[in-house]
């Protein structure tokens, strides 16, 4: 597994946060909401593959 | 890699530039209001007091105001000069329609200043007088609300544009 992908993970929840809050201070509710599940989509994107290697992993190790 | 970072590089101060433009977009608008009721103000003080024709006070008016709304009584003048439009509604129209593009002006506002035309050059100057008042109106109404609405958004698109330019770069790179 890349470790960028932690790093860049961060950035982007660091950088949805900020922007949600500043959305958020703005009155502007419905479109914090939309980035942060844009957020949520893009980073579970990158993650999907990982995940499924996981399970693999898991389904492997109780397979006798 | 190179390449790569030049292209992050476009690509945040694209969205930057983009939160700019439009933090600024209301106050330019407003501004072009303001310039356009400095414009109508002279043209009623015209009309009230002075016997002048009015492709001439139009022409008067265009040297006195500043950018688009400058041309928009230039053009209108030249073109009643002219004897190019049937009356000064449609010299009005035809122009702010000409010079829709090139200001921050909305349909709203060049429907309000189409329809303050139609009365001009037409009915008596008390009555046109009271027209170019309600058009002033309309302006000052909307000039207050792009301020209270801008001091509010101003700082959002500003900062939605840097941190959405970083955001895309981050998740691009």
């Amino acid at each position: 597994m890349d470790i960028n992908i932690v790093f860049r993970i961060a950035a982007v929840g660091i950088l949805v946060a900020v922007l949600n809050q500043v959305l958020v201070r703005a009155g502007r509710d419905d479109q914090a909401m939309l980035t942060t599940l844009a957020g949520l989509i893009v980073v579970l994107y990158w993650i999907i593959g990982y995940i499924s290697e996981l399970f693999g992993t898991i389904q492997t190790l109780f397979r006798f | 890699m190179l390449i790569k970072a030049i292209g992050a590089f476009i690509v945040f101060f694209s969205c930057a530039a983009c939160g700019l433009y439009l933090s600024l977009k209301d106050r330019f608008r407003a501004e072009e209001l303001k310039e356009m009721k400095r414009g109508l103000m002279l043209l009623k003080s015209s009309i009230g007091y002075s016997s002048k024709p009015l492709y001439e006070a139009m022409i008067d008016i265009s040297e006195k105001t500043e950018n688009t709304v400058s041309e928009i009584f230039e053009d209108t003048g030249r073109l009643l000069k002219a004897r190019k439009a049937s009356s000064v509604g449609e010299a009005w129209r035809k122009t702010i329609s000409d010079r829709r593009s090139r200001t921050y002006f909305t349909k709203n506002d060049t429907e309000m200043f189409s329809a303050f035309a139609d009365i001009l050059g037409g009915d008596d100057s008390k009555c046109q007088i009271e027209n170019i008042d309600s058009v002033i109106d309309y302006i000052d109404k909307k000039a207050e609300e792009l301020m209270r609405k801008n001091n509010k958004d101003a700082r959002l698109f500003r900062s939605a544009g840097v941190l959405g330019g970083i955001l895309i770069v981050v998740v691009l790179f």
